[in-house]
Parts: structure tokens; C-alpha cells; sequence
């Protein structure tokens, strides 16, 4: 649930877990000075709007989010036109939103079904999304 | 009894003062402000404090049920404020739960722990945690806050009793009896010393006429003047109340009869104003036992009631059975549904009897469900209670069996505190998992053995029960365990009444002790799902979880079950949203069935049928329709049905794990 900071490299800094009932979770650190939005467990009508606001909220310090759905097990209709409204607004504001959805996550597989793939910047991994250090 | 008064240090507990109060310490306003509005909907009376300094002297001023800390403040922070809360026989036990911010959280949390802290939550907090958190802290205050009154209550009227106890002796050795004759003719009497001790008359001089003696009584029958006595032709008893001369007055006895030969007439009275007052008592600490029992009864009524939402894979079946005597007992059971699908079973027996056990058995409960709500590892949350007892009840010892279950593989997980070991019955009759079995909670923290996992195939059931199933006086425990594996093995496994049958069985004798009996059988997986929820799009992960345990009984493969899910539950979510207008309610109705190479999704809704949308309603339909093989949308007369077929991957395998 809480992302041990043993386990993590010295120019990463976590700032703050939240828990979001028991279905879905936000994790958010500073790495490589981009802003990493950690989403695991499930998002869906009922708790998407705690997304957009810890989006919102990461967009108004960093220009450089990355937005890792490696621990999303599960995401629907809605999170999807979340996620697809914040990138918009970061292409409008020349901000960059890197998505990271690994090949077999659930988030991937949520993109293909919803046929949006190619509108978003997609990464397989975060090391990927990261600029390099 | 004592430890539950005592730990109300802060003197007699105010009946006046029953609302709980929560102190918020936090420098930052914008902080308080978002905690009032959290901790709103609880409708308990805060008090806010800016500093440690601050709420140091608001402790001082008030009694609180509950702190919320921040951990960082300037000056004195979080830490060394509780520090000081716990160094104050006074706020020392009053529940803190830490509110930090900041990076490593987890050793910080092991900082507040080392204060006697209970808990901890990290900011950005979710709402519905810290509501959660803070409710079962004040619940468990204000059940302590019961028991001390009780507690304090049933003292007295033992201190009573004892008191009255000794009255009566004193008044049996004095033998309180006057006797006296009576001649009409003359009005006079005639009695003993102790005749004239009772009506208060000096004994050396002579008595006043007797119908101006016994016009001094009161008949308790029918309120009349005592001197009708002298009137009465056969022989009888009358109560009476008899005011003295100097205004005291005795409760008395008058026996009366008439010689047959004469006229004259010869009775007793005596003093019972000592025994009527004993009785009095007597009855007030029969009701006062009475009043535990009925408070004791109202936790067990509340551990009868086990919190866990239903799950389709299994039935679950508990009873509990007060003891024969007036002695009511610490056992408890508890189911708790862990988020992740999983369940937590519990079953636990405090040592003693009466209010202690049933009071300490209480705030373990809330403890333990507070517990799991961070932790789901049997042996973790058996550590972490045991710190708890040790911090917060030490002297209570308790013995406890938990079981995690994974109702989509029947995976369990035990741990055995000090407990009679899990029963399993099924097909091929009764086994007992011994599995290694660490000392109670509360003698000594230490090392436990490790947690012990097995599967539980389908159609067996698990059996816990507390030691007042299979524990006979003179008897070694072994003989008890026998006694239980034949009694199970006359059960049926899927019984729905089976822990009460259990304990009717194996019961034929009075109790002694009280028992607790919790059983759990996992049902052999079946093709068909339904379930009624409120038409409101926050249900709609309540729904998906559900299905999505009924699902993943059968071998349909990740992706495909996950898509399936995600298809029902865009359907779900789009009745709730179009179906009913803003303002409206209703439910949606989910029927579903699973064949070879499908699962096939009936979604009804009584509302009326709005095409959504295009954007977000418009997007999940067709996402729906990406992953159906087949989808249709019928309007019934009130109403709507979408039906789906997605594709399983093929062959599902039912039942066995």
C-alpha cells in the first residue's frame, strides 16, 4: 500500500499516498524532475475524479508527469475520458503527460478496447518515460 | 471489574458528558478546515488546537475520546506531544491516531507505535479511511465509557449487598420478637421487654392502653389503623408499619390469636425492618446482575453480527451460547471482508467471565477490525493485537484462531494464537489442521510460529469454536476433540444451521463455560448470478467485485473475465447514469450465466431508456460492444434489458481447486 522508500534511488522523493477506499490507490514522488503519478488498483466512475484531481494538482508545479498505470487493475469508460481530457489539456498548455501502460497491463488492454491507443503518449515501461538521468 | 473502572483515570464519568469529543491538532488552518469537514457527517463536538503546547492545555481542560495529531509542527511536533499525552496517568489512554505527510511513513509509524499510539494514517488521507478509523476509536470509547458506569454501579451494590448481609445476621441473633396479651376488658397489656424495646416505650414504665398502642401502626394491606388487630376473631398475620414515639419508624410483624377458652388475647410482634432492607438489597444486586447480563448480552448480540458483506462462493454459519450460569463469558467471533475479495474469519475467547472478558472481548473486536484494515496477514494482525493488549489491556489474556480465505481458490491461511485447532468436515470425514500454534496474546511478545495455508476444497467445511465446545471438567482435552470429530461427523457439511446444531449436539449437559462456534463451508461453484444493487454509479464496484468473485471460479482466463467485467460493468454503470434522471431512484437488476465458452450479462433497469450521450456513456457502450460478442438493448414497458454475450476462454473447469 505504501511505497517503501528503502526501496528507492536517491533523486526519488515520495510526497504523499493516498488510498482511495479499498479499491484504488495514488502514489505520487518526484524522480528525474518529473512529477511520477503511481495509480494502482482499481479506477472506475466511482473514484475517478480523485485522478483528475491529483493530475490537476501534479500539473500545477511539474511540466513533465508521468502517469504510470503499470498497477491498474482495472480501469473503465470513465478513466479513460479522464485520462483523455488531462492530455489534451497538457498538449494545450505544451505541458508533457507521458502515459506509462506496460504491453500486457490492464490499462493497455483498456486503450485497444476503447480504440484511443494512438492519441496518447504511450510508454512500456517507466524507465522509458523517464528523461534520462 | 476494576481494570475497566480504573482505566477511566479521569475520575467518575459524567453521565451528562456521553457526547464523545475529538481533539484536531494541526498548525496548518487549511488542515483543521479539511478535517472538520471530514469528520462532519459523525456530528461529535471537536475541539482544534494549533500547537503541541495548545493541545497539551486543552487536555488539561476537557476530556477527549480521541486525538488527531499532526506529526509535523514546529516547536513541538507530533511525536514529542504524544510523548507527553502518554507520560499523563490522565490522557494516557486516550487513542491518538498520527496524521504525517511526510516520507517514510512506515518508520514513523513504528515511532508512534512505541508511545502507545493506535494508529496512524498518511496524508493525502483518504476521507472514508480517517472517517472509518475515527468512528470504531468512538465507538469503542463510548462502550468504555458504558462499562465504567456499570462497573462502577455493580461495586456498589455488591458493597451493598455485603453490608446488608451483615444487618441481617445481626438482626437474626437479636431475635427482634416481642410478645404480649391482651385483655379486653380491661384495654391493657401485658408484654415483654423486648415488646416495649420495639414500640419504643421505656421497659420499666407502664404501657400506654393498648388500642392507643396499636393505633400506632399501619396496616401495609389496606393502609387501616393497627388497632382493628385488637378486633380480629381468628387467628392472623398482619405487616404493619409502626411510628415510634420519638418519630422513627420499624417495619413489624403481628401475630394475633385468640385463646378459645377465654376472652383474652395473646400474639407476637416482631422487628423485620433489617431483613425487609436486606431483601431490598438483595433484589437491587439480583436486578444489578441482571442489568450485566443485559449489557454483557448487547456485545454478544453486536459479535453475532459479523461485518463482512455476503460472499456468493461460501455459507457462513456462527452461533453463540451464553453459559447456564449467570456467567457471561469473553468469547467472540467475526468475519471481515479484506477488500481484496479475501475474508477474514476470527474467532477469540478472553480468559474470565462477566464484564471484564465482555469489555476487553469488545475493544478487541474494534481493534482487530481496525487492524485489518492495513494489515491481512494472520500472523501480522496476531502480532500487532498482541502489542495492542500489551499496550493498551495488559493483565487480559486471549486465545484466538484466525483464517484468511480466498473464496476464488479456497486458499486459508491460519494462525493459532493459544486455540483449539480448526476442524475441517467433509467428505471423508472430520480432520483436525494442527498447523503450529504460538502462546495466547497477552503472556509475552516474542517470535510466532509461522502462519500454516491449505486449500479447502469445495463442498468441505472449516469449523472453529471456542473451548467451551470440547472441554469437560475431569476430562483430558484429547477425549474433547474425539467427542467433537464424532459429533461433526453426524453433520451434514452444508447445513445451514450447522454451528447451532454443532453446539446442541455437543452439549447435552449444563454448560459451564460460554461457546462460540464459527463454521465455514465453500459451495461447489455454480453456473448462474444475480444481484439486485441501487441504481447509483458508486455501487458499481461493489457489483463488479462480487461478479467478478462468481467469475473467477471457473477457468475463463484473465483477460477475457477482466474484459467481461469491465463489459457488465460499463452496461451497469450507463443504467445508472441514464436511466434514472438526476433526483430518481432505483435499482439495476444483474442475471448471469456461464457456459462452455461464455458468459451471457442481463442487465435490467426499471427507468427510462435515454440514448446517452456521445462522450463518456456513448464510449463505455461501445467499449461494451467491442468485447460482446452479441449485445442487444430491448425497452420493456418500465424499464430496459441489455443483454450480452462475452467470450470465455474455453472449457471452464467447475469446482475443484
Amino acid at each position: 500500500m505504501i511505497t517503501n522508500p528503502s526501496e528507492m534511488g536517491d533523486d526519488k522523493r515520495d510526497v504523499g499516498v493516498s488510498t482511495l477506499g479499498t479499491s484504488g490507490r495514488i502514489t505520487k514522488r518526484e524522480q528525474h524532475g518529473a512529477m511520477v503519478v503511481d495509480v494502482g488498483g482499481e479506477f472506475d466512475v466511482g473514484n475517478a475524479s480523485a485522478l483528475r484531481e491529483a493530475l490537476v494538482h501534479a500539473a500545477r508545479d511539474h511540466e513533465r508527469i508521468v502517469l504510470d498505470l503499470s498497477n491498474t487493475t482495472y480501469l473503465d469508460s470513465s478513466t479513460i475520458a479522464l485520462i483523455l481530457s488531462c492530455s489534451r489539456e497538457a498538449q494545450m498548455k505544451r505541458a508533457d503527460l507521458r502515459i506509462v501502460a506496460p504491453v500486457d497491463s490492464r490499462a493497455r488492454r483498456v486503450f485497444a478496447i476503447s480504440g484511443i491507443e494512438s492519441s496518447l503518449s504511450l510508454f512500456d515501461a517507466i524507465d522509458d518515460a523517464l528523461p534520462s538521468a | 471489574m476494576t481494570d475497566v473502572a480504573s482505566r477511566q483515570s479521569g475520575g467518575e464519568p459524567r453521565a451528562s458528558e456521553a457526547r464523545s469529543r475529538v481533539l484536531l491538532v494541526d498548525d496548518r488552518e487549511e488542515n483543521l478546515t479539511a478535517l472538520r469537514a471530514i469528520l462532519e457527517p459523525l456530528q461529535v463536538p471537536t475541539r482544534e488546537a494549533r500547537s503541541g503546547e495548545e493541545a497539551l492545555r486543552a487536555l488539561l481542560e476537557e476530556e477527549f475520546a480521541l486525538i488527531l495529531l499532526d506529526v509535523d509542527m514546529p516547536h513541538m511536533n507530533g511525536f514529542q506531544t504524544a510523548e507527553l499525552i502518554k507520560q499523563h496517568p490522565r490522557t494516557a489512554d486516550i487513542p491518538i491516531i498520527f496524521l504525517t505527510a511526510f516520507d517514510e511513513p512506515l518508520a514513523r509509524a513504528g515511532e508512534g507505535y512505541s508511545f502507545g499510539a493506535v494508529d496512524y494514517i498518511a496524508k493525502p488521507y483518504d476521507p472514508f479511511v480517517l472517517l472509518s478509523k475515527v468512528r470504531a476509536f468512538l465507538d469503542l470509547y463510548d462502550k468504555n465509557m458504558l462499562l465504567a458506569r456499570q462497573a462502577k454501579q455493580l461495586e456498589r451494590h455488591v458493597e451493598e449487598l455485603r453490608l446488608s448481609r451483615a444487618a441481617l445476621a445481626d438482626a437474626q441473633r437479636i431475635a427482634n420478637l416481642g410478645s404480649w396479651e391482651y385483655d379486653p376488658s380491661s384495654g391493657r397489656i401485658r408484654a415483654s421487654r423486648q415488646f416495649h424495646d420495639i414500640f419504643g416505650e421505656p421497659r420499666d414504665n407502664p404501657l400506654p392502653p393498648a388500642a392507643e398502642l396499636f393505633s400506632r401502626l399501619r396496616l401495609d394491606r389496606d393502609g387501616r389503623r393497627g388497632d382493628v388487630v385488637l378486633h380480629t376473631a381468628t387467628r392472623s398475620n398482619f405487616d404493619a408499619e409502626l411510628t415510634r414515639p420519638d418519630g422513627t419508624s420499624r417495619h413489624v410483624v403481628v401475630h394475633v390469636e385468640r385463646r378459645p377458652d377465654a376472652l383474652q388475647m395473646i400474639g407476637t410482634i416482631q422487628d423485620v425492618t433489617e431483613q425487609l432492607e436486606a431483601r431490598r438489597a438483595l433484589d437491587e444486586v439480583m436486578r444489578a446482575l441482571e442489568h450485566e447480563r443485559e449489557v454483557v448480552q448487547v456485545f454478544q448480540d453486536a459479535a453475532a453480527t459479523p461485518l463482512a458483506a455476503r460472499v456468493p462462493q461460501v455459507q457462513i454459519c456462527y452461533w453463540y451460547q451464553p453459559a447456564e450460569a449467570a456467567v457471561v463469558g469473553g468469547d467472540w467471533y467475526d468475519v471481515i471482508g479484506l477488500g481484496n475479495g479475501e475474508i477474514l474469519l476470527v474467532i477469540g475467547d478472553v480468559a474470565g467471565h462477566g464484564l471484564p472478558a465482555a469489555s476487553a472481548m469488545a475493544e478487541l473486536r474494534t481493534a482487530l477490525r481496525v487492524l485489518s484494515m492495513r494489515e491481512t496477514r494472520p500472523r501480522r494482525i496476531v502480532d500487532e493485537l498482541d502489542r495492542f493488549i500489551h499496550i493498551m489491556r495488559p493483565g487480559v489474556f486471549v486465545t484466538m484462531l484466525l483464517l484468511r480465505f480466498d473464496p476464488r481458490s479456497g486458499t486459508c491461511t491460519q494462525a493459532n494464537a493459544g486455540h483449539p485447532p480448526l476442524a475441517e468436515l467433509g467428505r471423508d470425514g472430520v480432520t483436525f489442521h494442527e498447523g503450529a500454534v504460538g502462546p495466547p496474546l497477552g503472556i509475552a511478545l516474542g517470535s510466532r510460529p509461522d502462519e500454516h495455508s491449505f486449500v479447502l476444497a469445495p463442498e468441505q467445511t472449516l469449523v472453529m469454536y471456542t473451548d467451551g465446545l470440547v472441554e469437560r471438567r475431569g476430562q483430558p482435552f484429547d477425549d474433547g476433540l474425539l467427542r467433537l470429530a464424532r459429533c461433526l461427523s453426524t453433520l451434514a457439511p452444508d447445513c445451514a444451521s450447522l454451528a447451532q446444531d454443532l453446539v446442541s449436539a455437543s452439549t447435552e449437559e449444563d454448560l459451564r463455560d460460554d461457546v462460540a462456534v464459527l463454521t465455514l463451508h465453500r459451495l461447489a461453484a455454480t453456473s448462474d448470478f444475480a444481484t439486485t444493487v441501487p441504481a447509483d454509479a458508486r455501487e458499481v464496484a461493489q457489483l463488479r467485485r462480487s461478479a467478478r468473485a462468481w467469475l473467477e471460479s471457473f477457468d475463463g482466463g484473465k483477460t477475457e473475465t477482466e474484459d467481461a467485467l469491465l463489459a457488465l460493468s460499463e452496461i451497469v454503470t450507463n443504467a445508472c447514469i441514464h436511466a434514472y434522471p438526476l433526483g430518481t431512484t432505483g435499482t439495476v437488476t444483474v442475471e448471469a450465466h456461464v457456459d462452455d465458452a461464455h458468459v451471457d450479462f442481463r442487465v435490467l433497469d426499471q427507468g427510462e431508456w435515454r440514448a446517452p450521450r456521445e462522450g463518456e456513456g456513448g464510449r463505455g457502450l461501445r467499449m461494451a460492444q467491442r468485447i460482446a460478442s452479441e449485445m442487444s438493448i430491448e425497452p420493456l414497458d418500465a424499464g430496459t434489458v441489455v443483454t450480452i454475450r462475452c467470450p470465455l476462454r474455453a472449457r471452464p473447469v467447475v469446482g475443484d481447486a
